[in-house]
């Protein structure tokens, strides 16, 4: 979550040609502008339609330039972006309507950044039912993922806590935090039976 | 669909989504995610089984959390001592980062306040770069540094995964300030001092203030005063106190190195962490001693041909590194 990065009120490379390099329009607003090439390429991939993913990059521009703070916090800005297109694609699909996936899932987008996404709409009484059913098999598919599978998947999707932050804890690398999280959303995946129609 | 145990091996197109999902959860950068892009664009199913794998993630954050169960788990297993499992004691201790993260979350659950996330601050080879904290500490990290920051109402906690960082404190007498690198833990109060954890050894060196160095689960603690050094290799007790020059072990926060008749091959080690390529010396090059103080911000060419005008040595490329033997 961007609110993660305020611990972070200032910072600067001590080389001075990069101490002077200060951008004249926010840096997110930038980094878009000169990212939007791939943006559009990517979002085009992923949805499986130019006119979709125009949308959703003009969306995007929108909610840059009501960012407060212009993103100076955010570290790896295009990997943000990626990011941030890819829920957004993902929410508006699954909302089917542009003004739900306007209104309530800026956070979702955020949130990717390093961490879990809040739930982000609210579930029918029927979802609730099938949905708890469905939770309950993922709780025992969690618990019985090999223990430190599970122990990475608790970590980073549970708590919340960045891929590098759990390699830190447990001293292995982060493409072995990668493999773990792979691996475990494998075995959900084939629990629940899931399959390409 | 939901409902169905199975003992048909997962679609090999999920698979690749779930390899992909986790790729793009880390710290992928741009060639990865160009690759991805490639990837969806090759098959029309990719898209699909990319949906599957998302929306099950996102089912996923429906799960409540169990609150730092991993952490305090090793905390007791710790506390267990001789009675726990060696495997798993062993796996625990040479966890160094992971060892400091455990006593640090320890200490933190007891007071019943809540556990910082930890942000992350990481320099890249030849990078030097400096972060001012909320509480008005800052933290200039050396090339090829990786270092976590948690700041709490009760507690500042840094873990220094890896490399080299000047830590500038704020007095806070109530917010001790601690830095966990490898098996160590640095305690502070308001001071200044160098940390570096490189090779699985850590060396502290104190310029300004008081600083206590100790390991993480409140052994023996070493007091040194400015001007001191200690060192400590992975797993070994500290060895004596030491005193050095505190402005030139941290003359490279100001993008400069200094050295008082260093053996070459240790002035290149040192080097070769800010250049994008190793340099070595060869033969009787290896048994030269450098003083002085090196620049830099100067491109590597330049840096050697300096190198050149000091020391009667002769460079020479090989491959991707660079050779350095004694002029005739």
């Amino acid at each position: 979550m961007i609110g993660r990065r305020l611990g972070a009120i200032s910072e600067g490379d001590l080389r001075p040609f990069q101490v002077d390099a200060i951008s004249p329009s926010p840096p997110l607003i930038a980094a878009y502008l000169e990212h939007r090439a791939f943006l559009l390429r990517l979002l085009t991939a992923r949805t499986g339609r130019a006119a979709e993913a125009e949308d959703i990059v003009q969306e995007m521009y929108e909610r840059l330039a009501s960012l407060p703070g212009g993103g100076e916090t955010v570290e790896n800005i295009p990997a943000f972006l990626n990011r941030m297109a890819l829920n957004l694609a993902f929410d508006r699909q699954r909302s089917g309507s542009r003004a739900a996936a306007r209104d309530g899932e800026w956070l979702s987008a955020n949130a990717l950044v390093d961490g879990p996404e809040p739930i982000a709409e609210a579930p029918t009484a029927e979802q609730v039912a099938s949905g708890r059913q469905e939770l309950r098999l993922l709780r025992d598919a969690i618990d019985a993922l090999p223990p430190q599978g599970k122990r990475v998947f608790e970590m980073h999707k549970l708590q919340g806590r960045p891929h590098a932050e759990v390699a830190a804890t447990l001293g292995i690398s982060r493409s072995a935090v990668e493999k773990h999280m792979a691996a475990a959303m494998k075995n959900l995946l084939k629990r629940l039976g899931r399959r390409l129609e | 669909m939901v409902n169905r145990p199975t003992d048909t091996p997962l679609d090999p197109r999920l698979e690749q989504a779930a390899d992909w999902h986790a790729r793009l959860q880390g710290d992928a950068d741009q060639a990865v995610w160009l690759a991805f892009t490639e990837w969806l664009e090759a098959d029309p199913s990719h898209r699909r089984a990319y949906d599957q794998v998302e929306s099950l993630w996102r089912q996923l954050a429906a799960l409540p959390a169990e609150p730092q169960a991993a952490i305090i788990d090793l905390a007791s297993r710790r506390k267990a001592g001789p009675a726990a499992p060696a495997n798993r004691s062993r796996r625990w201790f040479l966890g160094g980062a992971a060892a400091a993260a455990a006593a640090l979350a320890l200490t933190l659950t007891g007071r019943h306040t809540p556990t910082p996330l930890p942000e992350l601050f990481e320099t890249g080879q030849g990078q030097r770069r400096m972060v001012t904290l909320a509480d008005g500490s800052s933290i200039t990290l050396n090339s090829g540094t990786r270092l976590s920051v948690a700041l709490s109402a009760d507690h500042r906690a840094v873990v220094l995964e890896q490399g080299e960082a000047l830590f500038d404190v704020a007095k806070d007498a109530a917010r001790p300030f601690t830095v966990a690198a490898g098996d160590r833990l640095v305690t502070v109060v308001g001071t200044a001092f160098n940390v570096r954890h490189l090779d699985r050894s850590v060396t502290v060196t104190v310029t300004r203030g008081l600083v206590d160095v100790g390991d993480p689960a409140g052994g023996a603690k070493v007091r040194l005063v400015p001007g001191q050094q200690i060192s400590a290799a992975q797993g070994q007790p500290p060895g004596p106190v030491t005193a050095v020059d505190a402005q030139a072990a941290t003359a490279w926060a100001q993008g400069r190195l200094s050295f008082d008749n260093a053996p070459l091959p240790q002035v290149l080690a040192e080097l070769s962490r800010h250049y994008p390529l190793p340099m070595r010396a060869e033969g009787a090059a290896a048994t030269l001693h450098f003083s002085g103080v090196l620049r830099l911000d100067q491109d590597q060419e330049k840096l050697l041909e300096t190198l050149q005008g000091l020391l009667p040595i002769a460079v020479v490329r090989q491959g991707d590194s660079f050779v350095l033997s004694k002029r005739p």
